[in-house]
């Protein structure tokens, strides 16, 4: 695993911090209630590390909206919540006249297009900061156990933040993963790097 | 001028501070991690400008305003944040300061100086 240092963990975590701000008010609109959030915190760490590190039982049933996208490092990003989050999520951003649909095809374009619009936004204040835009594709959702969502993503670092918001009286929890192979996580180090040296 | 820059983050601190001295080499800026750091430096010392990330460990930028303000802190005062959702804006100004939207560059900085009255829009 590459090493980073505490400036350019710091540096990347206001990134992720201004990404998230964006991310946060794209939510706040949507459900129309404020979105209130905890300090992030990052970690970078292995696949066989991530649900640990999220706090997740392995066997615990989670939703997880994934967002490939390319440009400067070519990767996907994760959104996860628990299934029953999940479900507290849809019922936040649906009106409350179709909140029967459970986990219907509708609620799972819903849960879908929230991943996209909260990913997105965090990616490119990500993107914009450090000078290396990046540009997402489509998302899908992956519905299954803990440790089976991760599964997919073997064999790549992550970039982990955990993300702790709360919608009006609601707690709803959400993870979210940036996942980057080697060089991908070589070029968002060099991007650190260059962001470090044209502002200290 | 002296100017406290509050804020988790290092390389916010860091990138505040360079572009105030850059502006005003004369100045004081001095840095605090987090809201207890910033009690202490504000007993001792009157600052002028307070630049003050509002989404930290602890204690919150906001409730760190009011403690300032209660310990009878003068100084003009800026939140400096991520956390850009319209209610957090609202709240900034039912306190009477100003809201600077980050990421923290030059023309944001520029802006928290100009929100305080120590630079033209």
């Amino acid at each position: 695993m590459r090493h980073w240092s505490e400036l350019e963990l710091d540096a990347l975590a206001e990134a992720f911090n201004v990404g998230v701000g964006a991310a946060a008010a794209v939510l706040s609109r949507m459900v129309g209630a404020e979105v209130v959030l905890s300090v992030p915190e990052l970690k970078v760490v292995d696949a066989a590390a991530a649900l640990e590190a999220f706090g997740i039982a392995a066997h615990d049933r989670v939703c997880a909206v994934i967002q490939p996208y390319g440009g400067a490092f070519d990767s996907r990003a994760l959104l996860m919540f628990t299934e029953a989050r999940s479900y507290d999520l849809v019922r936040a951003v649906v009106p409350a006249h179709m909140t029967d649909m459970r986990m219907g095809d509708m609620a799972q374009d819903a849960l879908t297009e929230v991943g996209n619009l909260v990913l997105d936004a965090c990616l490119t204040a990500v993107g914009d900061l450090l000078a290396a835009p990046l540009s997402t594709r489509v998302p899908y959702l992956v519905k299954g156990e803990a440790a089976e969502v991760i599964g997919h993503m073997q064999g790549e670092e992550m970039m982990l933040l955990h993300m702790l918001f709360s919608i009006a009286d609601r707690n709803i929890d959400g993870y979210v993963a940036f996942l980057l192979e080697q060089r991908a996580m070589q070029a968002l180090q060099e991007a650190v790097g260059r962001f470090l040296c044209a502002h200290l | 001028m002296k100017v406290l820059v509050v804020d988790d983050s290092r390389v916010a601190r860091a990138i505040i501070r360079a572009v105030m001295l850059d502006k005003h080499p004369d100045w004081s800026v001095q840095e605090a991690a987090n809201a207890d750091e910033a009690l202490r430096l504000a007993a001792d010392q009157d600052f002028d400008i307070f630049s003050i990330d509002i989404n930290m460990p602890d204690v919150d930028g906001f409730t760190l305003v009011e403690a300032l303000r209660a310990r009878g802190a003068k100084g003009r005062i800026a939140l400096f944040s991520a956390n850009v959702q319209e209610p957090v804006r609202q709240r900034a100004a039912s306190l009477g300061v100003a809201f600077i939207a980050k990421p923290v560059t030059p023309i944001s900085v520029a802006a928290l100086l100009a929100a305080v009255g120590c630079e033209s829009p």
